[in-house]
């Protein structure tokens, strides 16, 4: 009969929106019944009661695209799609990328890394005789991944960047009992937003106290050199980015590069710019722009042989004749290793190049490109 | 309209419409230069005049470079194509481009000093284009069908890229830059100093095709035809080899790989101009070339401002489809 069609159709529909609330339901108890621990972070939550973990992670790119991970000792719960379930302390974890040994490190967590991308990109040296003693196993780029050599490592957990979108091989390392976990840090407009990404290695190693400890000194140590910063505002114009291709890429006025030298009392030449990502411009436009630019922060080279090699007309911009330019790429690994849980260092560096225009004592990861 | 009337009229017009096109190129953009800031940065330069600076320092290599490219592929392109009877023979196609691009790379990512220098990325360029055409050649001998022989060439061009990706792998964070930024493809990198370098090497290459212009329509009967009419296969194909190479060498060095011109401008050449003389094919490709590769570049500083688009993307956005549809017209 047609009405008994419709009222099972009705029902399960109902049953439907009825399980919907549920789950939303228990979302917002969650909530309530427990504080995110990150406070500064945009795409890391992480939530702690007696019985477990909750870990939430967004992807930037689909805001409705939620990781959730639940930890505690011992797993009792059936597997889920929705859910993944992770025994804590993981022992042995396989991580992807520089910033997250350097993370590790600072909790002193680092013998629990027992796979990394590739040893070209490491700074810090228990790490690298890992790999020369074959302790620790280079895996190779995230996309290309060796089965074999994941498995030989007896990681866990995986922690990744998706630098290039989705990480294809999650489902298969699923099946081999290694959860894949990615990490967002990259994406994080503040600096104290992508330090509290220390806190989810704190959770997955047992040492959540030490991370929030650390957290917490960081986040005072920071605000405090922002004030002092803002007391002493810079007049200088400072230009940032280099040409690669035919466009100049500078970061936007609301990027976490652009908040930094906020943060620093840097006087940013683009920093009334809008967006989050990087700014294309016509080389022509920057030459035009950057008349009175005196500092140039980041081209991306050690020498300004180097720059003219790469970027020949970078020697019509004032700045190169007249100005002076400071880089990370001294030590590339030791930068991007350390820098996110050492922003005060970064602040500190660039507050020594804003006032004092130094050479190379004082600063921690800069130096003067000559 | 007679047919050589019409083409003298075709060319007249493109030629009369060319400066207007190079005007347009030289004021164009995000910074507006004047006709004054465009006679003072020739006659009367100042350095501190930021206007002056962009046309002298930017707008006018960029120019030579657009002109150069758009005309040496086109060139270059339209050689292949009557030496190997094939509308689908280009530097791009065949491979030329793909040795040019390898040896680019075998320098910039091995750090060999010599190489590092202007004259060492030419040489290394213009080898590496020089050994794909011979290798293209040799292989000719054995083919029958262009399309295997086009098969080839791709083939072959997937081989380079293997290697390449082999060198990028194994190369230091630096060098990887270096070549990332090389393989985009750019007409902005050339400095004015170098455009002299520049317009040598292009004249030599002008001044060679002239001079083969008969054994080139010759070549067009067959090359067994040819032969018995007295012209010598050997050094023609050597010749021609020896041009594409130095014009394809050329262009890869200094922008990187442009795909597609050097295929789809020869062709729109012969179907415009409707003629099988080498003398009129070779200015109408010139003339043609250069115009082409300078619009591509005034639409992209047009665009710039909602979408960045690098050369080579252009021209291949606009190349593809072309070589589709010779491909369906020859196999109609």
């Amino acid at each position: 009969m047609p009405f008994n069609k419709i009222s099972i159709v009705l029902i399960l529909f109902l049953s439907f929106l009825n399980a919907c609330s549920l789950n939303l339901k228990k979302d917002e108890e969650l909530d309530k019944t427990s504080v995110n621990s990150c406070k500064h972070s945009r795409w890391l939550k992480i939530y702690e009661n007696e019985e477990k973990i909750t870990i939430k992670i967004t992807n930037p790119d689909n805001p409705k695209q939620v990781f959730v991970f639940e930890g505690s000792p011992k797993i009792n719960q059936k597997k889920t799609n929705s859910i993944k379930y992770l025994v804590l302390p993981i022992e042995k974890m396989a991580v992807l990328s520089s910033t997250h040994i350097g993370m590790l490190a600072k909790l002193k967590a680092i013998n629990t890394i027992s796979a990394i991308s590739n040893v070209k990109f490491v700074f810090n040296p228990k790490i690298q005789r890992g790999v020369k003693n074959g302790q620790i196993i280079s895996l190779g780029d995230e996309g290309q991944i060796s089965i074999d050599k994941l498995l030989k490592s007896k990681a866990k957990a995986m922690v990744y960047s998706a630098f290039s979108g989705d990480f294809s091989q999650e489902k298969k390392f699923e099946k081999l009992g290694i959860t894949s976990i990615p990490n967002f840090d990259w994406r994080e407009t503040t600096p104290l937003g992508k330090a509290d990404w220390l806190l989810l290695f704190g959770y997955l190693t047992g040492k959540q106290k030490e991370a929030k400890e650390e957290i917490k000194k960081l986040n005072a140590i920071y605000l405090k050199s922002v004030l002092s910063a803002q007391k002493n505002k810079s007049t200088d114009i400072f230009l940032l980015g280099n040409q690669m291709g035919d466009y100049w890429y500078a970061p936007a006025g609301e990027s976490y590069q652009a908040l930094l030298l906020e943060d620093a009392g840097i006087n940013y030449l683009y920093a009334d710019t809008k967006g989050t990502g990087s700014l294309a411009l016509p080389m022509e436009q920057v030459i035009k722009d950057s008349k009175k630019a005196t500092i140039w922060l980041n081209p991306g080279f050690k020498t300004k042989k180097e720059i003219i090699t790469s970027n020949p007309k970078a020697a019509f911009l004032s700045v190169f004749q007249k100005g002076k330019i400071y880089c990370y790429s001294a030590n590339m690994n030791k930068f991007w290793e350390n820098s996110t849980v050492q922003p005060h260092l970064l602040l500190n560096d660039l507050q020594v190049i804003k006032s004092t225009k130094a050479a190379n004592d004082n600063l921690h990861f800069y130096r003067l490109v000559e | 309209m007679k047919n050589p009337q019409r083409i003298n009229w075709l060319l007249l017009g493109v030629l009369l419409a060319f400066p207007a096109i190079v005007y347009f190129h030289l004021t164009v953009g995000q910074i507006h230069i004047s006709f004054n800031d465009l006679c003072n940065s020739i006659f009367a330069y100042n350095s501190e005049n930021t206007a002056e600076l962009l046309a002298r320092e930017f707008r006018f290599p960029r120019l030579m470079m657009a002109c150069v490219a758009g005309a040496g592929l086109s060139l270059a392109g339209m050689l292949m194509q009557t030496l190997f009877n094939n509308p689908l023979a280009g530097p791009y196609v065949l491979g030329i481009n793909s040795g040019a691009s390898l040896m680019v790379a075998v320098c910039l990512l091995t750090g060999i000093q010599f190489f590092g220098t202007n004259l060492g990325l030419i040489s290394a360029s213009l080898i590496g284009a020089f050994a794909a055409g011979m290798l293209m050649m040799s292989v000719t001998s054995f083919l029958k069908s262009q399309v295997s022989l086009l098969l080839v060439g791709l083939m072959f061009g997937s081989f380079t890229s293997a290697i390449v990706s082999f060198l990028e792998v194994s190369s230091k964070a630096e060098q990887l830059k270096s070549f990332t930024l090389w393989s985009m493809g750019s007409l902005q990198n050339v400095l004015l100093e170098q455009i002299p370098l520049i317009l040598t090497f292009f004249a030599v290459g002008i001044i060679l095709s002239a001079l083969i212009v008969k054994p080139l329509n010759l070549l067009v009967i067959g090359e067994n035809a040819a032969s018995l009419l007295g012209i010598k296969i050997k050094q023609t194909r050597i010749v021609i080899l020896f041009i594409t190479a130095l014009l394809t060498g050329l262009i890869t060095a200094f922008c990187g790989p442009i795909a597609f011109v050097g295929l789809a401008v020869p062709n729109i050449t012969r179907i415009v101009l409707k003629t099988q003389n080498h003398l009129t094919l070779i200015s109408g490709n010139l003339l043609f070339g250069s115009t082409f590769l300078v619009l591509c570049d005034i639409l992209i500083q047009i665009i710039e401002n909602s979408i960045q688009l690098p050369i080579n993307v252009l021209t291949s956005l606009i190349g593809a489809p072309f070589v589709i549809f010779i491909l369906i017209r020859q196999l109609k």
